[in-house]
């Protein structure tokens, strides 16, 4: 509210960033790369990077936004140079296809549960907090993927770009990490319930 | 006629590009008939929708609590953003 009604062009103040963004910036991170030590890192290199350019800083947006948008690009960077050290082998282990559907490519008997609520009914903190549980499940690739694309709302090109991977290869590891997610949530939320 | 593993396929790449016309046909073909389809469906999209629109509000809000620097990092970033001593 308050970064609203402030003068719009305004220098910044590196030395309060700490108190005043840190936090932020680190739920953030951690929310993206699921592991509290990368997200200190990306923190850490968002904050240099940004004193460095603080030139470049146009003084229109806010100080906050200004940060977040410099934080999300050295994510990107930090889960690109993670996925290159994983071969794309890993990822077999995370396909559920395999498991779930018959020879004829029908579900499986115990992938039908009569009465199955459907997610929409979850509560979203529920959601929130058995979506967490799950994504850290999946194998790496596969929630990286997942996270650019479903929370951050990136376009394809560009994941494929960053990621330096073929858009087959994209839709493979979209889909085994949406249906992983999708079957982890429900039982998570059965055994729960019953 | 697509089966039930083609379907999810399917579903999951509709997010992420557009399908041509008639694999939409046999797509919604499909799932005009198959319940279980259909409920893999239901959960997929609500998954894609509370995802985007919330992913954000939700790191500020229920999380608060959980996240924060250590102390340790706080004092380095600290001492790393401090105006040089002249
Ligand atoms: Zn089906």
């Amino acid at each position: 509210m308050d970064e609203l009604t402030e003068p719009t062009h305004k220098a910044l103040q590196p030395i309060t960033w700490v108190d005043q963004h840190g936090d932020y910036l680190y739920r953030y991170a951690v929310s993206r790369l699921r592991d509290g030590e990368a997200a200190e890192e990306v923190v850490q290199d968002s904050f240099v990077s940004a004193l460095r350019h603080a030139k470049q800083y146009a003084g229109t947006g806010s100080e906050r936004a200004w940060l977040l948008g410099i934080l999300k690009r050295k994510i990107i960077d930090y889960v690109r140079e993670r996925n290159r050290t994983s071969n794309l082998g890993d990822d077999d282990v995370g396909d559920l296809s395999e498991v779930l559907f018959d020879e004829n490519g029908n579900w499986k008997r115990e992938a039908r549960a009569p009465g199955d609520p459907p997610l929409d009914a979850l509560e979203r903190q529920e959601f929130w907090r058995i979506l967490r549980d799950c994504l850290e499940t999946l194998p790496s690739r596969q929630a990286d993927v997942f996270v650019l694309r479903e929370m951050d709302d990136q376009n394809t090109e560009e994941i494929c770009k960053d990621l330096q991977i073929s858009a087959s290869n994209l839709w493979v590891l979209l889909y085994r990490a949406r249906l992983r997610l999708a079957r982890c949530m429900k039982s998570r939320w059965q055994q729960e319930t019953s | 006629m697509l089966n039930c593993k083609d379907v999810s396929k399917l579903l999951s790449e509709s997010l992420d590009r557009k399908l041509p016309f008639w694999t939409r046909v046999r797509l919604w073909m499909h799932l005009g008939m198959c319940r279980l389809c259909w409920g893999f469906r239901r959960d997929l999209m609500h998954i894609h929708r509370e995802t985007r629109q919330h992913a954000d509000e939700i790191e500020r809000d229920v999380h608060e609590a959980e996240g924060k620097l250590s102390e340790e990092s706080r004092e380095r970033m600290k001492r790393l953003l401090a105006p040089p001593q002249s």
